[in-house]
């Protein structure tokens, strides 16, 4: 097991490298000025821009910038936004508020994905099995930011049920539950419908038939020994769509106006601030990263047939 | 029925007399058998071919031209001379709409065969050569799989020069690129592991050692066994990449205006959600029903490839 | 040893005691498959009894509906599809047929018990094979857990599971598979049963574990005078255990014998053919006689008797009339027109 964890994190590093790389290149090799704007309406002076170029090691290939980018990295520091704030900074203030945001998403659809998964799974063709499907189908057909918006617009705005934005820089659990229900949304559609299948799946199988026999309750046969088996999947799934968690994070911060991490990116992409950029994905890259490394481990203990050694 | 639940029923169902040994059936025709049988195959598929249809040819389904702006009636409510209303900018909302499925149509389908093509093969190529190739080739994949898509594809669309914004089919294959570059490896991956699975049967070990060149058992024995789940992943991303289209355009990364997409017309349209939920509603309910379409596709496909739903 | 001195009578509020030794009763007994192709027969009025003590091998090709017996008697099959139009499956005089469901659960485990063919499919995977021994004693006498577990590893040294105590804690894969047969009767075993029924628990097995299993459970089965129910398709394998074989055809009982009598001189033809296919040392050089086509389709079956397509002896009556189930001999029962004629042959 400590072998299997620590050839797995020896693994991550070329990922990593590659990854960021990829995010770097992009961001700092591609044509536009990085100095428009940065002086108001008028050009900057050679002076500023002589000072510019160097500090940001500008005129080195770009492979050597990488790589004092990387040197820089590896002692914490994560360089300096062009209005000359520290990248780590802005990372420190506004990781946990997405943390938490990202957290609660998935709280959210593991909580009611597998319980909706469960009750449809087995009541086969009844009419909540019929009602989770196609409402699932119509959740996952309908885009994040269309669901955001309505949901915003209704449940906020409208009816009042919950706070419509968040207002300060800390953002309260309450402030987020509106905005994590959003980003989940999708995930506890797939989620119940992976719960479902796999369930349908296994309570077709021989175990469970050696369940009923040794007369156990239903409840028992499905609730312990169908479901266990069926959520080794779905643990995976969660972890997986960790990824697509993140990316869905930038819409929907945009929307409730969360000062996060996905909001941050986008604003920093818009602007061309290359270290934030670069800063906040390889962090987030890292995160994704080693949640599956977990996600993976996970797998192992609740499915003996893995092994990891 | 649900043949798994006892051995004996499968054989009890099994048509066993010797005038029936004939029946025996592929797997593809059989999934096409019970595939006919499905409404929902048969509702998607309209759907889809609505749907491309508008794209192909949006002049069948109106006369108005999109960018005809009748300012005056900007804003105007469904039924007041238009169908759908009109928006903000007094734009026919219907006309915007059947247009509008160009672009969603043409980036669902064009990452998807490009996701098909450059995933299947790199998962064919590493499933089948196996070791350092494999390695390196997983490695790769893993480096543009730790990349969130829509936020790899927001940097990759900014990054990209402007010159590709002068041309409507540049903008789009900007965002096929991108897409197609981020979302390979998973297919790759799915297809690695069926091949790794199909690879060691004896028929295809048979043909190896009747001399087969690589690409004839590629081709003949390994593709058509490994395929059918790529197939149905394939079917249900293409509906996802649609969404993903939208989501760029409603940031502002993808298409711009004057392109018309559905993406672009609901960003607008949402913040007067309040006054006017007409201009929001009918761009989404194109959306949404062309999503849903590709999505139901690949749920009736699965489901008709899998012996086990039989 | 506790295992056997639980007794039988804090399962419920019935109190099951054998008829005049008599276990089980399976009186006229049908199951149907309703599928979208129509509806297959798959068990047409099938009776037989099982008596304390007793062995009988059930005996059939697949398809002949000897499964589908054991998983009606279990109470295990999935209705639908399955239904059972009609008949009695009387345990101890109490027709488990109309019991209600609550009842009949508490039969399973510690009054009918059964093992399966694939016990690698049959146990839970993401269990310990301890812990789901341990089940039984947990679910049905309310044990704790740790009295529970030590009861699994006397039940696993039992069936002779070596290093029983270190491995309890094991998952199914990683025993060999006549170690997770063995693991499927200690579990089967586990409340001592009076009816056991074992459905091909040996077909998965390599030829030399498949004795040691049959004879760990004739063991078993003369030290508790369990009822035994062998569902199986080998003859060779039921010669030794069997007291008493029922011959299946396609639904229908279409044999039923004292073992050595039936293996001397059956009184069906299928009987003999299957016998006949049975390769032996002591005929070496003859050729071996297999039965020729393939059993009838379920939802199809010829009319007359079900086996005359593929009988040799068949002549026009057997194409027309259904021959009865008949006492051919004393104690010998036979569902064919010529069966006097089989006997004597």
């Amino acid at each position: 097991m400590g072998t299997y964890i620590l050839r797995r994190l020896l693994q991550m590093i070329p990922v990593i490298l590659g990854a960021t790389f990829l995010i770097f290149a992009m961001v700092f090799a591609l044509p536009g000025d990085p100095l428009a704007g940065k002086c108001g309406e008028r050009p900057c002076s050679a002076a500023y821009r002589a000072a510019f170029t160097e500090k940001y090691n500008l005129n080195d290939p770009l492979l050597v910038q990488y790589g004092k980018y990387v040197g820089k990295l590896a002692t914490g520091d994560f360089g300096e936004t062009y209005n000359q704030i520290k990248v780590s900074d802005q990372l420190k203030q506004r990781y946990p508020v997405t943390a938490k945001l990202a957290l609660m998403a998935i709280l959210f659809e593991t909580l009611i994905g597998i319980v909706a998964g469960v009750l449809t799974g087995v009541r086969r063709g009844g009419f909540l099995d019929n009602l989770v499907l196609v409402s699932t189908l119509v959740v996952i057909s309908i885009p994040v930011f269309v669901i955001g918006g309505l949901a915003q617009y209704f449940l906020g705005v409208k009816w009042g049920l919950f706070p419509v934005t968040v207002t300060s820089g800390e953002a309260t659990v309450y402030q987020l539950l509106l905005p994590a229900m959003v980003l989940g949304s999708l995930s506890v559609a797939y989620v119940a419908r992976l719960t479902r299948t796999n369930l349908v799946e296994n309570l077709r199988s021989d175990y469970v038939r050696t369940a009923i026999s040794k007369g156990l309750t239903k409840r028992r046969a499905i609730g312990l020994h169908a479901l266990r088996n069926s959520l080794i999947p779905v643990v995976t799934f969660i972890g997986f769509d960790f990824g697509a968690l993140l990316g869905g994070a930038i819409v929907t911060e945009s929307i409730f106006n969360i000062p996060g991490i996905g909001g941050y990116i986008f604003r920093s992409i818009r602007s061309r601030d290359g270290a934030s950029v670069v800063g906040a994905v390889t962090v987030l890259v890292i995160v994704y990263l080693v949640v599956n490394l977990i996600v993976d481990l996970l797998y192992g203990l609740l499915d003996p047939r893995i092994s990891h050694d | 029925m649900t043949e798994a639940t006892i051995t004996e029923s499968s054989s009890v169902a099994d048509p066993h007399d010797a005038g029936d040994v004939g029946e025996e059936r592929s797997l593809a025709s059989d999934a096409w058998r019970s595939m006919r049988k499905n409404p929902m195959f048969w509702i998607s598929a309209t759907m889809i071919a609505v749907f491309v249809l508008m794209a192909v040819w949006p002049s069948l389904f109106t006369k108005t031209d999109p960018t005809f702006a009748v300012l005056a009636e900007s804003r105007a409510k469904p039924g007041d001379g238009t169908w759908f209303g009109r928006d903000i900018q007094g734009y026919d909302i219907y006309a915007r709409c059947i247009y509008g499925a160009r672009a969603s149509i043409l980036v669902g389908l064009f990452t998807t065969t490009g996701t098909v093509l450059l995933g299947g093969t790199i998962g064919v190529i590493s499933g089948y050569l196996g070791g350092w190739v494999d390695a390196l080739l997983s490695r790769i994949g893993d480096v543009f799989f730790a990349i969130p898509l829509l936020l790899g594809a927001i940097i990759f669309l900014v990054s990209l020069p402007d010159f590709f914004n002068d041309n409507y089919l540049l903008i789009v294959l900007k965002v096929v690129f991108a897409l197609v570059i981020l979302g390979w490896p998973s297919l790759a991956r799915l297809m690695r592991s069926s091949v790794i699975q199909v690879k060691p049967n004896d028929y295809v070990q048979a043909a190896r050692a009747l001399g087969a060149s690589p690409w004839r058992v590629i081709r003949s024995h390994i593709l058509p066994n490994a395929l059918a789940p790529m197939i149905v992943v394939a079917t249900i991303n293409l509906g996802a990449y649609i969404a993903v289209e939208a989501t760029l355009s409603f940031l502002g990364i993808g298409l711009q205006p004057p392109a018309i997409s559905w993406g672009i017309d609901i960003s607008s349209a949402i913040v007067g959600l309040r006054t006017t939920p007409h201009m929001l509603f009918f761009p989404s309910l194109f959306l949404s029903l062309a999503v849903l379409a590709f999505i139901m596709l690949g749920d009736v496909v699965r489901d008709a490839l899998d012996p086990k739903n039989r | 040893m506790t295992v056997q001195d639980t007794t039988r009578t804090d399962t419920g509020a019935i109190r099951y005691e054998p008829q005049d030794g008599v276990l089980l009763e399976v009186e006229d007994l049908y199951v149907e498959f309703h599928t979208a192709d129509g509806v297959a027969t798959a068990i047409n009025g099938v009776s037989f009894e099982l008596r304390q003590g007793e062995s009988l091998a059930i005996l059939g090709e697949s398809g002949s509906g000897k499964s589908v017996t054991a998983q009606a008697i279990m109470g295990i099959l999935d209705m639908p599809p399955a239904v059972i139009p009609q008949g009695h499956i009387r345990y101890c005089g109490h027709d488990l047929l109309t019991m209600d469901e609550e009842q009949r659960r508490k039969t399973r485990g510690p009054e009918v018990s059964m093992i399966f063919q694939d016990a690698l499919s049959s146990l839970n995977p993401v269990f310990p094979v301890g812990w789901q021994i341990a089940e039984m004693f947990r679910i049905h006498r309310g044990m704790n857990k740790s009295d529970a577990l030590d009861q699994a590893i006397r039940l696993m040294e039992r069936v002779q599971i070596p290093a029983a105590r270190e491995r309890v804690k094991a998952y199914p894969h990683q025993f060999s598979g006549g170690m997770r047969q063995r693991i499927m009767i200690a579990m089967a075993i586990a409340l001592d049963p009076a009816v056991l029924i074992a459905d091909e628990p040996t077909t998965a097995l390599d030829v030399t574990v498949q004795a040691q299993i049959m004879s760990l459970l004739e063991e078993l089965q003369e030290e508790r005078q369990m009822g035994l129910i062998l569902i199986t398709h080998d003859l060779g394998v039921v010669a030794d255990v069997a007291d008493r074989i029922a011959v299946m055809y396609a639904g229908r009982l279409v044999e039923k014998a004292e073992v050595h009598e039936l293996y001397r001189s059956p009184a069906h033809p299928y009987t003999r053919g299957l016998l006949e296919s049975i390769p032996r040392l002591d005929q070496k050089g003859q050729t071996l006689a297999a039965i020729g086509g393939l059993p009838p389709n379920l939802m199809r079956i010829p009319p007359g008797c079900p086996f005359n397509p593929r009988c040799r002896m068949a002549q026009d009556v057997c194409r027309r009339d259904l021959p009865a189930l008949r006492e051919v001999a004393p104690g010998r029962l036979s569902a064919c027109h010529f069966a006097e004629e089989v006997i004597d042959a």
